[in-house]
């Protein structure tokens, strides 16, 4: 397959590639596999948080 | 990833040809249940009756994971020998646990949630029943499969897990590091591997 990226897709994919010291294709297979995972989970009804622990915050993370 | 490789036949001190494979399934955990569970019970029951203290993960249920098939950040492997499963374990790839050694400190890494090794490779259940082990290195070549699952997933080899404290020394004698035991986590051990100490562990189980 081939997949079409605009410009700031591409920058912010080299920038997780270097931070990250993986390749495109393997960022890529984390992203889908973390993709899947919080899919299942809405599906289900389960809401997903991120936590700022110092801040005592917490916000619901929403994936269209 | 399927192949087939060697364990150790304790009784005849010879190795015995296993295949690892990661389309487990249900049946797979069932006969995990049916066929591990009693030996273990058997030997809880002995262990008991002579003080000892009972394996901590003698309440696992692997049928219980099931729903855990077919995820893509989750990758059950299991060993087969003789015709039997000897070992089975879950390895996350998609875990939000990281390293916690410095100099990898924040790094991704595949977190061993669970591996087993069937009761009959393990000399201390099998001499409270009167037997001798079947296999050895069971523990270490599924440790291999996370190591090489790692290395597939460009992390480097970096493998984590929260030790029980019966196997801790397992996990020391294969090269990993402990690092601190996690409130988090009913305090158990934290260990790693780094990319040096996975390919070390790697040449030296071959």
């Amino acid at each position: 397959m081939t997949l079409m990226l605009t410009e700031a897709e591409m920058t912010a994919l080299d920038r997780l590639c270097a931070s990250k010291d993986m390749t495109k294709a393997a960022v890529i297979r984390q992203a889908l596999r973390l993709y899947q995972t919080l899919d299942e989970r809405l599906s289900r009804g389960d809401k997903v948080f991120v936590e700022d622990e110092a801040k005592k915050e917490k916000a619901e993370l929403v994936v269209l | 990833m399927k192949g087939k490789l060697n364990i150790r036949h304790l009784a005849t001190e010879s190795d015995a040809e296993a295949e690892l494979f990661d389309d487990v399934a249900q049946a797979d955990f069932i006969e995990s249940q049916s066929l591990w569970r009693p030996v273990l019970w058997a030997a809880c029951r002995i262990l008991h009756l002579k003080g000892k203290p009972l394996p901590l993960y003698k309440h696992w249920d692997w049928t219980q994971k099931a729903p855990a098939l077919g995820r893509l950040d989750v990758t059950f492997f299991g060993l087969r020998c003789r015709g039997h499963l000897q070992g089975l374990m879950k390895a996350d790839t998609g875990s939000l646990n990281r390293c916690r050694l410095d100099g990898q400190k924040g790094k991704e890494l595949v977190y061993v949630d669970y591996v087993e090794t069937a009761p009959w490779n393990i000399k201390d259940y099998m001499e409270a029943l009167g037997r001798q082990a079947l296999f050895s290195r069971v523990g270490a070549r599924l440790m291999q499969a996370a190591v090489t699952l790692s290395l597939e997933n460009e992390l480097k080899g970096r493998v984590g897990l929260h030790s029980l404290p019966d196997a801790e020394d397992f996990y020391r004698g294969i090269g990993m590091t402990p690092t601190e035991r996690d409130p988090n986590k009913e305090n158990l051990l934290w260990f790693e591997f780094t990319p040096e100490a996975a390919e070390d562990f790697m040449r030296k189980y071959q």
